[in-house]
């Protein structure tokens, strides 16, 4: 297990947790976080085996979700989307 | 009727009939829309309420704020009755109050979900959430209720995220104990602020925050009788020189050089006869040119302890503004009345803080969907999460002081309960 796609998940369960329970600050610097991961991984030799359309939409999706402040509709596809993604 | 709302409809009368009735007038949100990827739910005016993947396992997640040994707990916001759901299958638990923070969101779920199940039990206690309503522990809250929440209990939403932010911003300022540790020396050479404690018993102490309605009380700031006292915050410095007034006091308490300098890259002639009340953590760098009395104050906080056994100095309350400490030294400094000029929590008119102030910007880019206060008009302002939050514990701090009255000089900023408006008072303006 790479350490980048372990940050990663961490990143992502931490973001996920923050805003399904309503700690809205913590969750998005975890987000901000998870977010660099995947672009050194998309930037990198190793790319964590992601395909980047998908990644793509699904980051663009969460962005959005994100943009409005909509928390569960964030974590429900940082956990169901994203993270299966990410093995 | 459907069954779901017939059967919460029913419990709603009986057990709580203000409340019924409440719910029942209120008007129903205008973008409802159901929701189901594996779990139903409701996404109201875009926002989805509960999980549409797992409703169980997020609300088992919300419930684990609360001990499992707790006997009493609060629910903050409805949502799809998840989270009470959840606590209530605790055996161990004999209270549970669901406090309401929208009316319209409670009435949109009520008239689509069954609540019947939870609304049934009897150590439910349904409740309307109050505008004066102070947290009570411990609790969970369902995010997108607080989120939605508008109106009376929007008060008692900033204080609920407030309250579950709070650990994370704690967890922010362990960055502080190393500048702390650099600060020992120069703190030993400097004044204390508890000689300012007691110096102007019955005054009438004027508060210059940084906010945009400064520019407004500037002229009379400058106006002000010799016996009326001007305390500003550092941000509040240069467009108070610029528009001939001078402080009598100035509170610091920014570390981050390139926060504070630029409030103190003036020309600070003036300043001669003024004090500057700093926390240790201040940048002495950015202050270095200060022409006056330096007055080092301590933020109540057990950080502080070892700084305080080796040089004891006044201490000043703070929940993350300048703003607070500087209203704690003008009721320290034996304050009888406290007029606010700039302390605004939000951006009227757009803006961030006071024209001429180092860090003004507009801030129409930066706005944030949902994040608003009322102002002295009744009007949501834009302002961020933190300004809110100041906002909230900066009521508590005037609640606490009931034998001093605060006014504030302007309307156009956040409405700050406990605090009259400038106006009201005859011969004043």
């Amino acid at each position: 297990m790479s350490a980048e796609r372990e940050r990663a998940r961490d990143a992502l369960r931490r973001a996920a947790v923050g805003y399904r329970l309503g700690t809205e600050a913590s969750a998005s610097v975890a987000l901000a976080e998870l977010v660099g991961c995947l672009e050194r991984a998309l930037v990198g030799s190793e790319g964590l085996g992601l395909c980047p359309e998908r990644l793509a939409s699904v980051l663009a999706a969460i962005l959005a979700a994100q943009e409005r402040r909509d928390p569960i509709e964030i974590a429900d596809r940082l956990e169901h989307e994203l993270a299966p993604l990410l093995g | 009727m459907p069954v779901e709302t017939s059967a919460n409809a029913g419990l709603l009368r009986r057990r709580w009939p203000a409340v019924a009735a409440a719910i029942g007038s209120a008007p129903r949100p205008g973008d409802v829309r159901e929701e189901d990827e594996g779990a139903r739910t409701l996404r109201v005016e875009g926002i989805r309420l509960a999980s549409a993947r797992d409703r169980a396992g997020e609300a088992r997640l919300q419930a684990r704020l609360v001990p499992e040994g707790a006997r009493e707990a609060w629910v903050y916001g409805l949502a799809l009755g998840d989270l009470p759901r959840a606590l209530l299958s605790r055996a161990r638990l004999e209270r549970l109050v669901v406090v309401v923070l929208d009316l319209s969101l409670a009435r949109a779920s009520l008239e689509r979900f069954d609540h019947s199940d939870w609304l049934a039990d009897p150590r439910v206690s349904l409740e309307l959430g109050g505008a004066a309503d102070e947290v009570r522990r411990p609790f969970a809250a369902a995010p997108a209720a607080l989120r939605l929440a508008r109106g009376a209990a929007t008060p008692l939403r900033d204080r609920v995220a407030l309250e579950l932010e709070t650990p994370f911003l704690c967890s922010s300022l362990a960055e502080l104990d190393g500048v702390l540790e650099a600060a020992r020396a120069e703190v030993a050479g400097e004044g204390d602020v508890a000689e300012l404690f007691g110096a102007w018993p019955g005054a009438r102490v004027h508060l210059a925050a940084a906010g945009p309605t400064l520019a407004n009380g500037l002229e009379r700031l400058g106006a002000r009788p010799a016996d009326e006292p001007l305390v500003a915050v550092d941000a509040a410095l240069g467009p108070l020189l610029a528009a001939g007034v001078r402080p009598d006091v100035v509170v610091s308490i920014e570390s981050r050089a390139f926060g504070v300098r630029p409030f103190f890259d003036l020309e600070l002639a003036p300043c001669r006869g003024s004090a500057l009340v700093l926390f240790p953590v201040v940048d002495r760098g950015s202050i270095a040119r200060w022409p006056g009395r330096r007055l080092v104050a301590y933020a109540d906080h057990p950080r502080y302890d070892a700084l305080r056994r080796e040089r004891p100095c006044g201490s000043l309350w703070c929940a993350g503004s300048v703003l607070h400490a500087a209203a704690d030294l003008a009721v320290r400094a034996g304050a009888a009345e406290v007029v606010l000029s700039g302390a605004d929590f939000c951006f009227p008119g757009g803006a961030s803080h006071v024209a001429g102030s180092a860090w003004s910007q507009p801030m129409a880019p930066h706005a944030i969907p949902g994040v608003t206060v009322a102002d002295g008009h009744g009007r949501p302002v834009p302002t961020w999460p933190n300004l809110r939050g100041y906002l909230r514990d900066f009521e508590r701090f005037v609640a606490r002081h009931p034998g001093v009255r605060f006014w504030n000089a302007s309307r156009d900023g956040a409405r700050i309960a406990g605090v009259g408006d400038l106006g009201e008072t005859a011969g004043v303006g």
